[in-house]
C-alpha cells in the first residue's frame, strides 16, 4: 500500500537539517504500523512526506500505486482528499464549526459529485466513534479525547485507503489515549484501512502489528 | 445686447445673465468691481441689474416662447414651464448653503478616513501584540506602551498627510491648476495627523492593557467560538461555507465593524447621490440638522464617494487579510484534507462578499434615512440607488478579498502541522 524508496528530506531554511535519510520501507494494505523514535528522529517528516503535505529532497513515495512525486496542484489535493485521512496531535478541528460540520468539512466543496448524503455519512461516523450525542457541540465544548474522535471521524469521511496519525495520543491523558488507540485498531480491523501511527507512546506501539524505529532520520 | 436683439427681436428679453470675469472669491474688492460693472450696465442700457453669487438654481415658473426658428418651423409657444433658475437677492445665503452642503460631504469623507485610520491602528496593534506582551514582561510601563502606539500613529499620520498633500499638489500643478494657499498646504497634513491620532486612541488604550503572560504562552490569537451551544435547525453542508464566512466576520467583530462602517458610509453617500441624480435632477436640497442645503451633484462628489469606497475596500481587505493570517492553521488543515486551491480562495471571497453586504445594508439604511429626512418621499430612481448601495459594497468586498483569498490559497498544507 505504501512504499518509500531512498527517501531523504533536508530542511534548508537556516542551518541544513537532515530530517530523514535514505528511508526505504514497505507497508502492506490493512497493516497497523507504529513508527517510534525520540523527538526529532523524523517521524513527523516521514508521515508528512507519505501524506503529500511536504515534498522529499530526494527519493520516491508510492501510495496505493500512485507515485506521489508526479502529482502537482489540484491532483495533489484530490489525491489527499480521496485516499488519505489525517489525524493530528493537536486535533486541528475548526473551532467555529460543530462536530458534525467538522466531519463534513473535507468534502463540503465537492459534495455535488457524492453518491451519498454528506450529512448522513458524517452522522454515521460520529455515531461509530461514540459521539452520537455530541453532533452539534463545538470543539471547545468537547474533551480532548472527544475532539480526537471527531478528528478520526473526519479522517474517515472520504473512506481513505490510509490513515496517517501523528502522535494522536500526545495531547491526551493515558485513558483517553488508550481509547483512541483501541478505536484506531478497531477501524483498522473492521474497515481494512491501513493505519500508520507516529508515537512516543509504548502502549500505542504494542497495539501495532509492527513497529518501525527511527533514529536521526534512519530506520534502525 | 446686440446678440440678444438678433436672436429674440426687440421685446422678448426678460433677463440676461452676465458673468463677471476674474471673480472667484467673495472679497470686498470683488464686490466693488462687480458693483462698478453693474452700475455701468445700468447707465449704458437702462436695464435693472441684480448682483448674485453662485449659480445654484431653484424652480421658477417662466413663460417659454418659441424662438424665430421654431416659429418658422411651425412650433407654437410652449407655455409656462418650471425651470431651475437663480433667484434674486438671496445670493450670499445661497453661497453659505452651498458651502454647508459641500461640508457635509467632506465631513463624511473625513469620517471615512478617520475610521480607516482606526482600522489601521487596530491592525497594527494586533500585529504587535506579542511584542507588546514581551515589552511588558521586560518591565515596560503601560503608559510607555500607550505613548509608543500613539507615536506610531503620529508618524504614520504625518507621513500620510504630507504624502497625500504632496501628491494632490503635484496633480494640481500638472493640471496647471492654482495651488491652495500655504495655510491649507500645512493644515491638511495636520488634520490628517489629528485623525490618525484620534483613530489610534482606543488601540493605544488596548496596548496599555496587554497582559504579559497569556500572550507569550499563546501561539497566535486565541480561537474563540462565538456561537450558541447548539445550532438550531438543520446544519446542512450547503450553507456551511456561508456560515463559516459569517463566523469569520463575526470572529473579528471589532475590525469587521470598523471596515463595515467605512463601507457603510461610502454606500450611504452613494445611495444619496444616486437617488438625488435619478429622482431630483441632480439637486441635493433640503434641511438637514437645521441647515438648509443646496448642492448640485457634480463629478467631484462622485469622486468623493469613489475615494470613500476605495478606503472602505482597503479597510475590508486589511481586515480580511488579518483573518487569513490568523487562520493559517485552519487553512492548512483544509488543504491537508484535500481542498483544492480554488475552493479555499472561494471561501475567502465569500467572506469579502459577506462583509461588503453587511456594510452595504447598513449604508443603504443610512443613505435612505438621510434621503427621507430631506425629501420625505422616494421615487422610482430609489430602486437604482438601493441596488447600487447594496451591490457596490458587495462587489468592493469581493474585490478587496482578492488578495487575502490569494494569500489563503497559497498557504501550504504543512502549515497545519507547524509546531505551536
Amino acid at each position: 500500500m505504501i512504499t518509500t524508496e531512498n527517501l531523504t528530506k533536508i530542511y534548508t531554511d537556516g542551518a541544513p537539517v537532515r530530517a530523514l535519510e535514505d528511508v526505504t520501507l514497505e507497508i502492506a494494505a490493512g497493516e497497523f504500523v507504529a513508527i517510534t523514535g525520540p523527538s526529532g528522529s523524523g517521524k513527523s517528516t516521514l508521515l508528512n512526506l507519505i501524506g503529500t503535505l511536504d515534498r522529499p529532497t530526494s527519493g520516491r513515495v508510492v501510495v496505493d500505486g500512485v507515485d506521489v512525486g508526479t502529482l502537482r496542484g489540484n491532483a495533489l489535493a484530490d489525491f489527499r482528499r480521496e485516499r488519505i485521512g489525517f489525524v493530528f496531535q493537536m486535533f486541528h478541528l475548526v473551532p467555529t464549526l460543530t462536530a458534525l460540520e467538522n466531519v463534513m468539512l473535507p468534502l463540503v466543496p465537492y459534495r455535488r459529485g457524492l453518491k451519498f448524503r454528506l450529512e448522513d455519512r458524517a452522522r454515521e461516523l460520529l455515531e461509530a466513534v461514540g459521539l452520537g450525542d455530541r453532533l452539534h457541540h463545538l470543539p471547545g465544548q468537547l474533551s480532548g479525547g472527544e475532539q480526537q474522535r471527531v478528528a478520526i471521524a473526519r479522517a474517515l469521511i472520504n473512506t481513505p485507503k490510509v490513515i496517517l496519525a501523528d502522535e494522536p495520543t500526545g495531547n491526551l491523558d493515558s485513558r483517553a489515549g488508550a481509547e483512541i488507540v483501541a478505536l484506531l485498531r478497531q477501524l483498522n480491523r473492521e474497515r481494512g484501512v491501513t493505519v500508520l501511527v507516529a508515537t512516543h507512546n509504548e502502549v500505542v506501539a504494542q497495539a501495532a502489528d509492527r513497529t518501525l524505529r527511527l533514529r536521526d532520520g534512519r530506520v534502525v | 445686447m446686440e446678440a440678444a436683439r438678433f436672436i429674440g427681436g426687440d421685446k422678448c428679453i426678460s433677463a440676461i445673465r452676465v458673468r463677471v470675469d476674474g471673480i472667484d472669491q467673495l472679497t470686498p474688492q470683488a464686490q466693488s468691481k462687480i458693483e462698478a460693472v453693474a452700475s455701468e450696465i445700468h447707465r449704458k442700457t437702462g436695464l435693472d441689474v441684480d448682483i448674485m453669487v453662485g449659480s445654484s438654481p431653484r424652480p421658477v415658473l417662466i413663460l417659454r416662447r418659441s424662438d424665430p426658428v421654431e416659429l418658422a418651423t411651425g412650433i407654437p409657444d410652449l407655455g409656462y414651464v418650471e425651470e431651475w433658475w437663480v433667484q434674486k437677492n438671496v445670493t450670499l445665503s445661497y453661497h453659505r448653503r452651498i458651502q454647508s452642503g459641500h461640508l457635509l460631504l467632506i465631513t463624511a469623507l473625513l469620517l471615512t478616513g478617520g475610521l480607516f485610520a482606526a482600522d489601521m491602528a487596530w491592525a497594527d496593534l494586533l500585529a504587535r501584540q506579542r511584542t507588546l506582551a514581551l515589552q511588558k514582561a521586560l518591565g515596560w510601563r503601560s503608559s510607555s506602551l500607550m505613548t509608543q502606539t500613539l507615536r506610531r500613529a503620529l508618524l504614520s499620520g504625518l507621513g500620510a498627510g504630507a504624502g497625500g498633500t504632496a501628491l494632490a499638489a503635484s496633480i494640481l500643478a500638472l493640471a496647471r491648476h492654482p495651488l491652495p494657499s500655504l495655510p491649507w498646504l500645512l493644515g491638511i497634513p495636520l488634520l490628517v495627523t489629528a485623525l490618525s491620532l484620534l483613530g489610534s486612541l482606543y488601540p493605544a488604550l488596548q496596548a496599555a492593557r496587554v497582559l504579559p503572560i497569556p500572550l507569550l504562552q499563546m501561539a497566535g490569537l486565541r480561537h474563540r467560538a462565538r456561537r450558541p451551544e447548539r445550532t438550531r435547525g438543520r446544519s446542512g453542508s450547503f450553507l456551511l461555507p456561508a456560515r463559516y464566512a459569517l463566523l469569520g466576520v463575526a470572529r473579528r467583530w471589532s475590525r469587521s465593524l470598523l471596515a463595515g462602517l467605512t463601507a457603510a458610509l461610502a454606500a450611504g453617500l452613494l445611495v444619496l447621490l444616486v437617488g438625488v441624480v435619478t429622482d431630483r435632477a441632480g439637486y441635493l436640497s433640503g434641511t438637514l440638522l437645521g441647515e438648509y442645503i443646496l448642492v448640485q451633484v457634480e463629478g467631484y462628489h462622485w469622486m468623493l464617494v469613489g475615494v470613500g469606497l476605495a478606503l472602505a475596500a482597503a479597510g475590508m481587505g486589511n481586515s480580511l487579510l488579518a483573518g487569513v493570517l490568523e487562520r493559517r492553521r485552519d487553512i492548512g488543515v483544509l488543504k491537508a484534507l484535500g481542498w483544492r486551491t480554488v475552493a479555499v480562495a472561494r471561501l475567502f471571497l465569500l467572506e469579502g462578499a459577506v462583509l461588503g453586504l453587511l456594510g452595504g445594508v447598513a449604508g443603504t439604511a443610512l443613505g435612505l434615512s438621510v434621503y427621507l429626512a430631506l425629501y420625505r418621499s422616494v421615487g422610482m430612481g430609489m430602486v437604482w440607488a438601493l441596488l447600487a448601495g447594496l451591490g457596490v459594497p458587495v462587489g468592493g468586498g469581493v474585490l478587496a478579498a482578492a488578495y487575502p483569498a490569494r494569500m489563503a490559497a497559497r498557504v501550504p498544507p504543512v502549515e497545519a502541522l507547524r509546531a505551536e
